[in-house]
């Protein structure tokens, strides 16, 4: 059994943490400087190629949850949880062709709300952007967290001054740049990241093989690998769906299949959903192996880096960090970006402002930015509660608007009352089936009982959808 | 206080024996106090309950602790052993579960008993069976829509 104990000098830490910082700061400078207009700003011109949409659908898609939640996934709930994680992948893969819909339906759109607001009018939006705000909040809060944590992990920098460094630089570079310099520097980062989870896997192989492993886990946590272990069994659809939930309703995918260039945004999405499969299993195996390494895991959150700065020592540590650094900007960065986009255009423009002009769009989005960072800031510094439970409250609140936006895009027949009913009814009971029986249910119940609603309001609909509604002006 | 120099000189091996055994008792009844204070124990907002088979075991303790875990009807291993006051345990299967504590020298905790008791598989199975319609569900009307969008 070994100690928990810092991998990596913090006067290191502090240096690759100040020279990344540097790099994404003074490229996002370079990039916004091409930003004229909110639609530069927001959308990157709408102009992006395959290339780099494949690497930001699978950047922006490899969080820190990946990192870190994937394997608290698999040391829980076992070879079920790793896999469970895994489905995760299918939301880009099926949001490929919903892509290409939402380009033909919507050519002058910026945002998810503007679907809701013209598909299901006034009270269906304002439900939809307080659940998406929230799950945008809570989003950027598990992240925040995680990097502290692992900065405080990996080099002994003290977690508020790590979660806060990592904040501001994305905050910087996102003001200053926007989505231009959010796709190129997720370009970067998918690089970084697919390299360094590939090294990791090849070195936790190199010290300990599968049937120590497997052994390991008979001895000492046999429900691990139990094909019929209840609580995992049930997470498999849990999260699935809300993996699906988070990609269909939230402004990182929608801003993304407005900023691609026509024919590009269901091909990326399916190469990014493609490309991303594979890391969650990789990411959880290394959780498997922690008790054949002799890793002594303290809380389930931390047994990731743990048994990567086991294997790797000091270089490997470099590395990791390295690579956390990356998966958590490749997250917020983009998160930020659609979140404040969806602010200035939802909230700022189409309620407060409808005369704004396209300069003074582009300078309240880079302002929204900034209040969202210190908002974000302002929870995470007390570090309450482990990274699952903040993210997984959210899941009845995007399971709950899944039904309501596959049939909004491909349906005439979806209405009002069947969109405002499926959210309201399918994230109340999910979230009172979070408390009474816990979170690996709380999606499925909202997103079954959400299609259930939505299939009777449209079979019951005597109305039909005019879809040229949706093509509204900028 | 006694003052050994009032007495006479022939009394000197006596005194330094005197001095000697004042010590010795003074070593074996106040240094193990001051070097052991407390016996090792269970945080006392630990769960001892669960039904997904992970435990957060807490502790407190003065140095380096060993912690054992006996199964029902098995015998007790060694979990863990260093100076942490936590460890995550998972993967545990139904049943009661003893853990225990010792401290550096041999002091032991209270045990306590964690009961692992699984949720409902045929529920599990049924959400999975719910999930699998929802999702199929959702499967379909993308594709179609998209075939025939």
């Amino acid at each position: 059994m070994v100690e928990s104990k810092v991998f990596l000098d913090p006067t290191l830490g502090w240096i690759l943490l100040a020279a990344f910082s540097a790099l994404w700061i003074g490229l996002g400078i370079y990039w916004g400087k091409r930003n004229k207009s909110f639609e530069d700003h927001a959308l990157a011109g709408r102009n992006v190629g395959l290339a780099l949409g494949t690497a930001t659908a699978a950047a922006t898609w490899i969080t820190s949850n990946t990192t870190m939640l994937a394997p608290q996934f698999a040391l829980q709930l076992g070879v079920w949880g790793m896999l469970a994680y895994s489905t995760a992948a299918f939301g880009l893969i099926l949001f490929a062709p919903m892509a290409k819909r939402i380009r033909q339906l919507m050519p002058h759109g910026y945002t998810s709300g503007d679907f809701f607001r013209l598909r299901y009018g006034r009270v269906a939006w304002a439900i939809f952007l307080v659940f998406t705000l929230f799950y945008s909040l809570t989003w950027l809060v598990s992240m925040a967290m995680a990097g502290g944590i692992l900065l405080e992990a990996l080099a002994g920098i003290d977690y508020a001054w790590g979660m806060s460094v990592i904040l501001a630089v994305c905050v910087i570079y996102t003001m200053r740049g926007g989505l231009a310099a959010v796709i190129g520097t997720d370009f970067i980062q998918s690089l970084v990241i697919i390299v360094g989870i590939c090294v990791t896997g090849f070195a936790v192989l190199q010290n300990v093989s599968v049937s120590e492993i497997h052994a390991n886990l008979t001895a000492t946590k046999p429900a691990l690998l139990d094909v019929l272990f209840p609580a995992a069994v049930m997470a498999i659809f849990n999260n699935l769906l809300f993996g699906l939930g988070e990609v269909f309703h939230n402004n990182v995918w929608w801003s993304r299949a407005f900023a691609f260039r026509d024919g590009v945004a269901s091909k990326a999405f399916l190469m990014g959903g493609l490309v991303w499969l594979p890391i969650p299993v990789a990411a959880g195996f290394i959780a498997l192996a922690s008790g054949a390494l002799g890793v002594a895991v303290p809380s389930a959150d931390m047994v990731g880096p743990l048994v990567v700065a086991e294997v790797l020592g000091s270089a490997g540590a470099i590395a990791i960090f390295i690579v956390v650094f990356c998966s958590l900007a490749s997250s917020i960065d983009s998160l930020l970006a659609a979140t404040s986009d969806l602010v200035t255009e939802d909230i700022w423009r189409r309620l407060l402002h409808p005369s704004s002009s396209a300069e003074s769009l582009k300078r309240t989005a880079q302002f929204v930015t900034l209040g969202l960072g210190v908002l974000t800031w302002l929870v995470c510094l007390p570090r309450i509660g482990t990274l699952a439970t903040v993210l997984f409250f959210a899941g009845p609140l995007v399971g709950s608007m899944i039904w309501p936006i596959v049939t909004g895009l491909y349906w005439r027949s979806a209405n009002t009352v069947g969109a405002v009913g499926a959210m309201l009814l399918g994230a109340g009971i999910g979230l009172y089936c979070y408390f009474s029986i816990g979170w690996y249910v709380a999606t499925l119940i909202a997103t079954a009982v959400s299609m259930v609603w939505t299939l009777g309001a449209c079979g019951f609909a005597k109305g039909r959808f005019d879809w040229t509604v949706l093509k509204e002006a900028a | 206080m006694l003052d050994f120099a009032r007495f006479p000189e022939k009394h000197a091996v006596a005194r330094a024996r005197s001095v000697l055994a004042f010590l010795a008792i003074l070593i074996t009844t106040i240094a193990p106090a001051a070097a052991f204070a407390s016996p090792p124990t269970f945080s006392p907002d630990m769960a001892l309950a669960s039904d997904s088979g992970q435990v957060d075991v807490q502790w407190q303790a003065d140095g380096e602790v060993t912690l054992t875990m006996s199964e029902t009807s098995r015998g007790t291993k060694l979990v863990y052993k260093g100076t942490d006051s936590r460890i995550f345990l998972s993967g545990l299967r139904d049943g009661d579960y003893e853990l225990r504590l010792a401290g550096e020298d041999g002091s032991l905790s209270e045990p306590v008993v964690v009961e692992v008791r699984p949720q409902s598989l045929s529920r599990a199975l049924f959400l999975v069976l719910i999930g699998a319609l929802v999702t199929l569900g959702i499967v379909i009307v993308v594709l179609r829509g998209a075939r025939h969008g």
